[in-house]
This record gives C-alpha cells, sequence and structure tokens, in this order.
C-alpha cells in the first residue's frame, strides 16, 4: 500500500514537473517568437494617412480641445488621435497659433498631435514647421533629453515619418555631436533597421567631419547587438581622434557583451595607440567589463592601472547587489586601487551600502580605506559612523569628518539642529571648515531663520565663516540688508572674501552688474584686480 | 516496468499539458498592418490576435508618441479579467511587453502601468489588490512604485490600500510604500493620509507630512495658505506655498493678487514659489502683477521665468512688460526675451538686443548669433561680412570662430580670428591640438606674443603632455622667458600634479607672472588637498610672490 502511494506520488510529481517544464518552455518560446515578430526597430514607415472624416469644423475643434482636458495621459492621447482625422489645413493652422497661448504642457500635447496629423496632409509645410524645434534639438545629445522633450519629439517623429527628406535637411545643418546621432538614427530608419546599409548611406555625405561624426554615432549604435561586425568597419573612420572615440564605445559595447573577446581584442589594438587613446579605450573598457575586466585592469602601469582599477569598481559596486559590493571593496583593498583623487570623480552616482562597512574595516589603514568609507557615510547611522572614522589614519579622519558634518546637516530637522553640527568637529581649522558647510546649507534649507541661528554661535571665527558662507543667499533674498550682514562680520579678510564672493556669484547673473559692484566696492585694489584677472580667463 | 511507464506517461502529458497551457501561435504584425491598410481606420485598428500583440504591435509606433500611446490605450481597452489572472494570462507576453517597453519613454511606461492598473480595479477589485499586494512584497528596499499607479489605487481603491499597507509586514519597504500612498491620498483623503503617516518612523514622518500638505494644498489652497503661516520647516513651506499657487492661478489673477496682499510677509523666495502656477497658466496677468509692484517684492527667478513664458507666446508684449521695468530686472527680463526672440528670429533678435538695456552686454547677442550659424550659417555669414570691423561686432567674430571650429573648420575659423582674443585663440589651438598637435605647437609658437599666444600654449601644452610629458616639457623648456612659457608651465603644472607633485612645484617656481604662478600654485594645492591638506597647506604659505589674498582665501577652505 505504502509503495503504491509513493508511486503514485512520483507520477503525480513527475508529471507536475513535466507540466511546470512544459510551461515554461512555451513561455520561452512564445516570447522569442513575439519579440521576433515585432523588433525593436519599430516601423519606420507609416500607415497611410487617414481619409478625413467628414465632420464640421467646429465639432472637430470642439473634439480635439476637449481631449485636451482629459486628465489620464493615454486616454487623452487616443482621443487626440481620433480627433486629429478630421483636421484640415486651415484648421491645423489657426490650432497651432492657439496652441501658443495654453499653458506648456497642454501646449506641446497640442503641437504633437497637430504635427502628426500634418505629416499626413502636408509633409512639406509640416517639414517648414518644424525646422526651429529641429535646430533646437540639433545641438542636443541624446543623452541629455529628458521626459516630454518637444523638440526631440517633433524631430522623431518626422524622422519617421519622412526619413529621407529629414536626412536631406539634417545633413544640410552645421556640425554637432547630437545631430551626427540623429542623422545615424534617420539613416537607419531609411535602410530599415539594416545598419550595414546605412553605413553605406551614410558614406554619401560630401562633407567629412560630418560623415564621420554620423558614422561614428552608427557604428556605436550598432556595437550594441554586434560589436564585431562594428568594429571591422572603423576604418571608415580617418580622423584619428574620432576613430579613437568611436573604438572607445565599440570596444566597450563588446567587452559588455562579451568580457574575454572584447578585451583581447583592446590589447590587440593597445600597441599601436597614443597614450592618450589608449587611456580612453582602457577607461571603457574596463568600465564596460566591470569585475570581468578586474585582473586585466591590474596589469597596466600607472596611472593608467588607477584609472581603469578605479573604473572597475565602479561599474562592480553599482551592481547594488550587497555580495557583489563586498566583493569589489575586498578586491579594492587587496590591490590597494582607489588612492588617486584624479579619478575620485569617476562614477559619482552610486554609492557602497552601509552592510560594506564590515568589509570595508577589514581593509588595510590608508587611503582605500578612507576613500571606501567616504562612500558609505552618508548612509550610516551615527554610532557606526563614528566607528569608521575611528578606524581611519588622522590624515583622512579630516576629510571623512567634513563629508559626515554635510550628511548631518542635510538631515537636520531644525536650523538649530544644523548648527549643533558644528559641534561634533574637534575646535580648530577643522570646525572653521564644518561651519562654513554649515553656513552654506543654512539659507538653502531655513532661509528665514539663517541669520538668528548664525547668531547663536559664541565663536566669532565660526560666525564670520558662516555669514561668509551664506552671504549670496542672504543676500538674494534681502539685498537691503547684505551691508549690515557684512558689518556683522568681525575679521576683515573674512568680510573681503565675503565681498569677492557677491561680485562673483552676481557675475554669473549680470557681467555688467558685477563689474559695477566691483568698481564701488570698498575692496582693496589687489583684491579688485585678481576678481578682474579671473573675469579675463573665463 | 509498470512505474517507469506510468511515470514516463505522467512527465510526456504533464510537458503537454504544460506547452499547451502557456502556447498561443504569433500571428504577427503584417497581418495587423494589412488589415489596417484594407480597413484604412486609423482610429480604430483591427483587432490583432491576442492582447499580447496589440501592445506590441502599439509599443513599435517609435517616432509617433500619440500613435504608441493611442494604441496602447486601445489595447488597456480590450483586455479581460482573462487576460489578469494568474492562470489565465499570457505569461510569454508580459515578459515580451515588457522587454520592448524599455524602449519606450518613461513616462509612457508609467502611464501604461497606470492605466492597466485601473483596468484590473474595474474589471477585478478584488482579485487585483490581493494581487498587487503580493506583488509589492517582491519589492527591494528603495523600489518605489509609480506615482500614476499610486495615483491610481489612491483614487479607485483608497480604503483597501491603506488596509493593505497596515498589515503589511513593518520595515523600510512598508515604511516607503506607506509615504507615497500618505501623499497620493492627501488630496482627497486627507485623514486616510494621516493614518499612514503615523505608521511611519519619526525621522520620515515630517518630511512625509510636508509633502502631503503640499499634495493636500494642490487641491484646498486656503489649506495651504493657512498651513505656511505656521512657523516650520522651510522646505515644507515652500512646496505648499507652490501648490497653493498653481491651485489659486487655476481661479485667476485676482485669486492669487488677493492671497499675495494677505501674506505681506512672505520673502522674496516665497513669492517666487507661489507665482509659478500663476506664470504658467496666465503669463500676460502674472507680468501686470510683477510691474505693479515694487522691484524688490521678486527674485529674479520669477523675472526671469515671465519674461520667457510671456515672450514665448506673445514677444510684442514681453517687450513693452519688460520696457516698465527698470534697472537689473528690466536687463534680466530682456536677456530672456532676447533668448525667445533668439528662436523665433536670430536676426530681429540681434536688431533688438542692440536697441535693448543690454546693447553693452554681449552674452544675449552671441546667444542669437549662435542660434542664427546652426538655424542658417549663409545668412549670419552674410551679415557678419557686412557689419564694419571694430569692437561693434566682435562677440559675432567670436562666435563663428568657436562654430567654425566646433564643425571642424579650423582654417576657416583663423580668418575671424583676433590673435588678442584668448578665448578664441584657446578654441582654435584646442581643436587644432586634438588634430595634430606637433602642427599646432609649430602655430602656437609663430602667433605673436600677447595673451592669444600664452593661451594658445596653454592649450597647446595640455594635450602635447597627453602624448608625451618629457617631450612637452623639453619644448616648453626651450621657449624665452615670458607670457607664452608661462601659460605653458600652468598647463604642465596641471598634467604633471598627479604623478610628479615635485616636478609640478618645480614649474610652478619657474612661473614669473604673478597672476599665472598663483593660478599655477591653487591648481596644485587643490589635488594636493585631496590626499593631504596639512602638507598642502604648508606648502602653500611657502610659495613666493603669488597674490597674498588668493594664498589667505584658499587656507580658509572656503
Amino acid at each position: 500500500m505504502k509503495r503504491t502511494i509513493f508511486h503514485a506520488v512520483i507520477v503525480v510529481f513527475v508529471g507536475l514537473a513535466g507540466f511546470a517544464a512544459g510551461s515554461w518552455f512555451a513561455v520561452r518560446k512564445r516570447s522569442a517568437a513575439l519579440l521576433a515578430a515585432y523588433p525593436a526597430t519599430g516601423i519606420a514607415t507609416p500607415p497611410a494617412a487617414a481619409p478625413p472624416v467628414v465632420d464640421s469644423e467646429g465639432d472637430s475643434e470642439a473634439r480635439l480641445l476637449g481631449a485636451l482636458r482629459i486628465k489620464n495621459r493615454l486616454e487623452r492621447s487616443a482621443r487626440l488621435y481620433e480627433s486629429i482625422g478630421s483636421i484640415g489645413p486651415a484648421q491645423l493652422h489657426a490650432l497651432l497659433q492657439r496652441a501658443d497661448q495654453f499653458p506648456a504642457d497642454l501646449r506641446d500635447t497640442l503641437r504633437r498631435a497637430l504635427f502628426a496629423r500634418w505629416l499626413q496632409i502636408d509633409p512639406s509645410g509640416a517639414a517648414k514647421w518644424v525646422r526651429p524645434f529641429v535646430c533646437k534639438r540639433w545641438t542636443t545629445t541624446k543623452a541629455d533629453i529628458y521626459g516630454d522633450n518637444l523638440p526631440a519629439q517633433l524631430t522623431e517623429m518626422w524622422a519617421t515619418a519622412n526619413p529621407a527628406a529629414a536626412l536631406a535637411e539634417f545633413t544640410k545643418l552645421p556640425l554637432s555631436v547630437g545631430g551626427a546621432e540623429l542623422i545615424a538614427e534617420t539613416a537607419l530608419k531609411m535602410t530599415v533597421g539594416d545598419h550595414a546599409a546605412c553605413l553605406a548611406e551614410l558614406g554619401k555625405i560630401a562633407d567629412t567631419p560630418k560623415r564621420e561624426f554620423a558614422l561614428k554615432a552608427a557604428l556605436s549604435e550598432w556595437a550594441v547587438a554586434e560589436p564585431a561586425a562594428a568594429f571591422s568597419r572603423l576604418a571608415l573612420i580617418h580622423d584619428p581622434a574620432l576613430w579613437a572615440e568611436a573604438a572607445s564605445d565599440v570596444l566597450g559595447s563588446w567587452v559588455k557583451k562579451d568580457a574575454a573577446a572584447g578585451l583581447a581584442q583592446v590589447d590587440v589594438l593597445l600597441p599601436g595607440l597614443s597614450p592618450e587613446d589608449a587611456r580612453l579605450i582602457i577607461g571603457n573598457a574596463a568600465k564596460s567589463g566591470g569585475k570581468n575586466a578586474a585582473g586585466w585592469a591590474l596589469a597596466f602601469p600607472e596611472p593608467v592601472r588607477g584609472t581603469a582599477a578605479r573604473a572597475v569598481f565602479n561599474a562592480w559596486r553599482d551592481t547594488q547587489s550587497i555580495g557583489e559590493q563586498i566583493a569589489a571593496v575586498e578586491w579594492a583593498g587587496r590591490e590597494n586601487i582607489l588612492t588617486d583623487p584624479e579619478d575620485a570623480g569617476q562614477g559619482m552616482g552610486y554609492r557602497l551600502q552601509k552592510e560594506t562597512l564590515d568589509a570595508i574595516l577589514r581593509t588595510p589603514v590608508g587611503a582605500v580605506r578612507t576613500e571606501l568609507i567616504s562612500q558609505l557615510l552618508h548612509d550610516l547611522p551615527l554610532d557606526d559612523a563614528r566607528r569608521a572614522m575611528d578606524a581611519v589614519e588622522p590624515a583622512g579622519r579630516r576629510g571623512l569628518l567634513l563629508t559626515f558634518i554635510s550628511g548631518q546637516a542635510l538631515s537636520a530637522p531644525t536650523a538649530a539642529k544644523l548648527v549643533e553640527t558644528i559641534a561634533l568637529v574637534p575646535a580648530g581649522p577643522d570646525a572653521a571648515r564644518a561651519a562654513t558647510i554649515v553656513g552654506q546649507l543654512l539659507p538653502q534649507r531655513f532661509s528665514a531663520e539663517t541669520e538668528s541661528a548664525i547668531e547663536t554661535v559664541t565663536d566669532p571665527v565660526l560666525r564670520d565663516r558662516m555669514y561668509s558662507a551664506a552671504i549670496r543667499s542672504l543676500d538674494r533674498n534681502s539685498p537691503e540688508r547684505t551691508e549690515a550682514t557684512l558689518a556683522r562680520i568681525t575679521d576683515p579678510t573674512q568680510r573681503d572674501i565675503a565681498r569677492a564672493r557677491l561680485i562673483r556669484g552676481a557675475a554669473h547673473e549680470s557681467p555688467a552688474k558685477a563689474r559695477a559692484m566691483l568698481e564701488s566696492s570698498p575692496l582693496s585694489a589687489e583684491w579688485k584686480e585678481v576678481i578682474r584677472m579671473e573675469w579675463a580667463e573665463q | 516496468m509498470r512505474l517507469l511507464f506510468s511515470t514516463l506517461f505522467a512527465g510526456i502529458v504533464g510537458l503537454l499539458a504544460g506547452f499547451g497551457w502557456q502556447w498561443r501561435p504569433v500571428a504577427g504584425p503584417s497581418l495587423i498592418e494589412r488589415r489596417t491598410e484594407l480597413t484604412g481606420a486609423l482610429s480604430e485598428p483591427a483587432a490583432p490576435p491576442d492582447a499580447a500583440e496589440r501592445f506590441l504591435g502599439a509599443l513599435q509606433r517609435k517616432g509617433d508618441p500619440l500613435r504608441i500611446e493611442h494604441d496602447l490605450w486601445m489595447a488597456v481597452q480590450s483586455l479581460d479579467v482573462a487576460d489578469l489572472r494568474v492562470v489565465s494570462a499570457d505569461w510569454a507576453g508580459v515578459m515580451a511587453i515588457a522587454e520592448r517597453s524599455k524602449d519606450i519613454p518613461l513616462n509612457t511606461q508609467n502611464a501604461l502601468l497606470a492605466a492597466v492598473v485601473e483596468k484590473w480595479l474595474t474589471l477585478d477589485p478584488n482579485g487585483a489588490m490581493t494581487r498587487l499586494g503580493e506583488l509589492t512584497t517582491t519589492l527591494k528596499d528603495g523600489d518605489y512604485i509609480p506615482e500614476e499607479v499610486m495615483a491610481v489605487l489612491a483614487k479607485k481603491q483608497p480604503q483597501a490600500l491603506v488596509d493593505f499597507i497596515i498589515a503589511a509586514k513593518a520595515g523600510t519597504r512598508r515604511d516607503g510604500l506607506a509615504y507615497q500612498a500618505a501623499v497620493a491620498l492627501a488630496g482627497q483623503h486627507y485623514k486616510l493620509s494621516e493614518t499612514l503617516i503615523a505608521l511611519l518612523p519619526e525621522e520620515s514622518r515630517r518630511d512625509c507630512a510636508a509633502a502631503a500638505d503640499a499634495a493636500r494644498a494642490a487641491v484646498d489652497p486656503e489649506f495651504g495658505l493657512a498651513r505656511a503661516a505656521q512657523p516650520g520647516w522651510d522646505g515644507n513651506r515652500r512646496g505648499i506655498i507652490f501648490s497653493a499657487g498653481h491651485a489659486l492661478a487655476k481661479r485667476g489673477l485676482d485669486a492669487v493678487a488677493d492671497a499675495l496682499a494677505r501674506n505681506p510677509q512672505w520673502q522674496k523666495s516665497d513669492r517666487s514659489m507661489f507665482l509659478i502656477g500663476l506664470i504658467e497658466q496666465n503669463p500676460a496677468g502674472a507680468a501686470q502683477l510683477v510691474a505693479d509692484s515694487p522691484a524688490e517684492n521678486w527674485s529674479a527667478n520669477t523675472i526671469r521665468q515671465v519674461a520667457t513664458v510671456l515672450a514665448g507666446r506673445d514677444t510684442e508684449r514681453a517687450i513693452a512688460w519688460a520696457a516698465r521695468l527698470s534697472g537689473e530686472a528690466r536687463a534680466m527680463a530682456e536677456r530672456e526675451i532676447g533668448v525667445a526672440l533668439a528662436e523665433k528670429d536670430p536676426a530681429s533678435a540681434l536688431v533688438w538686443l542692440a536697441r535693448s538695456s543690454l546693447a553693452g552686454d554681449d552674452g544675449p547677442r552671441t546667444r542669437a548669433f549662435q542660434q542664427w550659424l546652426v538655424s542658417d550659417e549663409p545668412a549670419a555669414r552674410a551679415w557678419l561680412d557686412l557689419q564694419p570691423p571694430g569692437e561693434g561686432a566682435s562677440f559675432a567674430r567670436a562666435a563663428m570662430v568657436r562654430h567654425l571650429t566646433i564643425s571642424r573648420r579650423a582654417d576657416e575659423a583663423a580668418r575671424f580670428l583676433a590673435p588678442d582674443d584668448a578665448k578664441a585663440v584657446r578654441i582654435v589651438a584646442d581643436s587644432f591640438a586634438r588634430a595634430d598637435v606637433k602642427s599646432a605647437a609649430e602655430w602656437a609658437a609663430a602667433l605673436p606674443p600677447g595673451t592669444g599666444q600664452g593661451a594658445a600654449m596653454q592649450a597647446v601644452v595640455s594635450h602635447f603632455a597627453n602624448e608625451d610629458t618629457d617631450a612637452a616639457e623639453q619644448w616648453v623648456s626651450a621657449f624665452p622667458s615670458g607670457p607664452a612659457r608661462d601659460h605653458a608651465a600652468r598647463a604642465l603644472v596641471e598634467k604633471l600634479r598627479r604623478t610628479e607633485p615635485d616636478r609640478a612645484g618645480e614649474w610652478v617656481a619657474q612661473i614669473e607672472n604673478r597672476w599665472q604662478k598663483t593660478r599655477a600654485a591653487v591648481s596644485l594645492f587643490d589635488y594636493w588637498c585631496w590626499k593631504d591638506r596639512t602638507a598642502a597647506e604648508t606648502w602653500l604659505r611657502s610659495v613666493p610672490d603669488i597674490y597674498e589674498i588668493v594664498r589667505a582665501e584658499r587656507l580658509s577652505g572656503l
């Protein structure tokens, strides 16, 4: 009996396992089939224009403007799309003029809708209208465009609807990186996603720099999917600096896709490169490879080793997995990387997570440990932060302390608490620096209370520093009180520094005003000379 | 034997059943396209075989944001309960849609997610809330639900949303959800919002209450104004003022003016936040408010925003408004109007700017000319050719040099180059050195002595040292003392400070010009501070012949 039950359980189990495997297999197969049937390249040619719907002018306009009031974004687009089919050429112009008077979001939504219709009924008229938007898009790169960027969207709409006309117009515009990306994208649309044909199309551009910039953009794009194929066409670019940038992009994509093959290709290429090009390509390959490029990065001599290792570390850290971050920390400690501040600006977006603290404290005392701690200090609870700062050498502790103060000051709930953070630093030069940080943050967070909070500080040195750091914000809020605020600074040197800050700040907004301020300022002749020379260099 | 057979049979049957359960044939887009063409209907595309393909077809409409969102909306509307249930859902379709959705803008992605959730809540509210509750347990710390989705949940199932969060396991994930939901509920369900805020740990309660207050002020501006009048955290007050301003702007100019009159204690920055809504809704009204009250009431941001938005809608009106302002406010407004005008008609912008209060300021005219060079280079060049030589059009010549250099036409750029225009020379030299550092070095050496040559040397040495530091040092050493050598030495300090700080220090000592020496010393000091601030300070104190005030400023840490 028991045996029968056991056999039945096995049969049922295998049946269920088969069911799960069959489902999984079907899901994979169907998903792949769907993705193949609907490729990412999209539809380059729009369907034929809709026949005009018989509708009175008033009705179609009312429907269109009514659709604009719908809050749900997708529904609004759907109703707009349905309404534009009945808009005629005369109405288009009138509605576009009307759109100018709407708030920005409605105006842009309406412009998009009307342009879509215009492209259907009068492509050349639409092309003329869109030109100023294309010019605006021209100097912006793809990576800099966020959200509902109207110039980018209208340009893309045109390039999709009529790639040949758009490409002809784009190649007449001056050279720019963003423009070259657009030319490459449009050529790819024209050739319906055929990268080789796209390169051939770009090869027809007569202007050499424009052609080569566009080829670089096209090769970088192709390399994401087929790096080896893109790599084999790099010789199409003859400008040495541009070639190096293209090679860096293509190899970076190759390393991302297949680290071993990509890095091997970098090694083959390196002997013929200038030091600058080599650094560029190695840095990007290291970043793309992440932990897979760890050993490879360390084989280079300094300072390339440091740059490459930092890139590897940042990519490894940015996986955001705690396990991987700990492994990255252990590697950094073992290999003594992250010691060069010149590279510290790379990859500042992410930080180490607080769970890596113990691993960091196991690294040897020195610059690496200090740098690692600085990457997670902001997130540590007070006790852990103190423990971390106590575990570094004195020279490094000073910088960490100020990082820590910034973090504490940013989360202080009141102006008084913010000022109290200065007391976390021992008296002396570090306290003065902490006072400067707090002085900068006070008006940003508690503008109305800035002066009263500064007045609670009894040490005149710290108070001077705080006023000096806060002076620009205080001046913006109440310029009539600026002179009185300056008079509260007891140290003449600090007062001069504060005056100079005001004048330098004004120069960002109005050079003419700043010049006038400088001339009438009681600053010494030497100060004035220095500021004038700074401006002359900018 | 029988067991083996039974097991094998069960496995095969299970495999086939599982495959059959999930497998659906793929019709492909060609069929959809053909049907669309046959029917000729843009608003009603022919129904493709299944929901997943409707979504995937929609997601292919790249380059046509309206069409893509239309088709996605239609696809969402065609969903039925079976599409949204675990046992009957098309998981392959979900995977494919998730993959293809990565390519569409984030706003559209979030709107799609919100529309699906809304449809789900309509078709099967209980099932949806249960399933969404389970899904949220898979969120990692720091993950969040898109604002649009949370807004749908707050609108359709406010109480269920709160109940679900209360029942969730306490921790950072629940705190995150409670925070988001409290803000989403604040406008219409303030009590429920307060319930969730009470769940939060003390340190985030204040922030969340502030965000919730701002959301409530967007619906109930009087509440916002009353709350803003209470003493409290500035960030909170400004957010509330901003929301209340937006809400009141929809009621009209009088409502905004009345609120401003009732709050004379507001600072400039408060008024600036408050007016943003009116500027967007009714820029002419906002302009009137600004012009009718003392200039010191308004921040620079407000002046700029009014000018930008008004000029975008009605340039003539904006110009007339700016003329009513005086001093710096007028200059700021005219600068923004110049930018807006240059986008529409750069030639007219140049003429107008020359007559405006900004006639002595090259910045706005430079931007207008740059705009013109992008949109119509031949016309811009023709205009420049007609300008008399001298200072009058120097801004345009400098812009032309930059434009031609960026366009890799350095030889043409040289035609417009004034040797004493250090900025322009630096740009050309940089471009030249990038392409051919040796030739650029020869060119820089042959320039007439002066600031222009110095700037060229600095740019060239920077590239030269990247190629070969020793050769660059030898080249600079061979140069006679003077401004060009000082500039070049400063560029060497920039390059050497990282790898050979001692040699960088030696080059600082060799610089004769006091200003160049000061800048070089500061450059080395700043880098050194990263590594060892104490040693860097000691060194900076010992450097002779630099500007004392710069030394003092650096040592004071600002």
